[in-house]
């Protein structure tokens, strides 16, 4: 394969990689900063009335990236290994 | 739909495009490290570092100005500057930023990321703790 080509493709793949992972977080809501604060705000967990309810989001939302991740480590697991190590 | 499912569907959808870099580009989704790499490395591989980012800010202007704006006031600029600058620094000394420990990095077993994640995390509800107590 040609390098533009191979540079072009890549390109490509990042794009929509960028566009997919914005929308990730556009539909999971953590393009709200309040959102991200309300789950760091463990303290609202006890005292909900002085520091505002804790909000549980950001835990699912990750367990959902780590679930995908997970897999994909788990599935090519020698191959994302190589591949990631690479530089 | 129970929003917690929707946010898992949305942290499901990240972590494929976080695959996509995998599998086409054999790269870690972090997010600090890719913007960190187009801006600073003269490696011939930055131009999709910039494709990239633009994805990523091109699909958020998208739905700020269509679908959903931040709930929030925005901060002065200032401060949105300075706090940005300060992600920047705290991300390269921690090698990583949520994407990159969070979501990769925990996903593939790394050890550095397994540490890095806690930590971050602790550090920053022990912020968000200081800042509430010294408001209220």
């Amino acid at each position: 394969m040609k390098k533009y080509v191979y540079h072009l493709l890549g390109g490509l793949a990042a794009l929509l990689a960028g566009l997919m992972f914005a929308c990730g977080l556009v539909v999971s809501a953590m393009t709200q900063p309040a959102k991200v604060i309300g789950f760091l705000n463990i303290a609202g967990f006890w005292t909900p009335n002085r520091f505002g309810a804790w909000d549980a989001s950001l835990g699912f939302v990750m367990g959902g990236q780590d679930a995908i991740t997970f897999t994909v480590a788990l599935v090519f697991g020698l191959w994302t290994a190589k591949r990631f190590s690479d530089k | 739909m129970h929003p917690f499912i929707q946010f898992a569907l949305g942290g499901i959808l990240i972590g494929l495009a976080s695959w996509r870099i995998l599998a086409t580009l054999g790269r870690v989704t972090g997010i600090s490290g890719i913007a960190a790499g187009a801006l600073v490395s003269v490696k011939v591989d930055t131009s999709w570092r910039w494709m990239f980012m633009a994805g990523l800010v091109l699909c958020g202007a998208i739905t700020f100005h269509w679908v959903q704006a931040p709930a929030t006031a925005l901060r002065p600029t200032g401060l949105l500057v300075a706090s940005g600058l300060l992600v920047c620094v705290g991300t390269v000394i921690g090698s990583g930023c949520t994407s990159g420990h969070g979501v990769c990095g925990i996903g593939r077993r790394s050890g550095r990321s397994l540490l890095a994640t806690p930590i971050f995390m602790v550090s920053s509800i022990v912020t968000v703790l200081l800042v509430h107590g010294y408001r209220s």
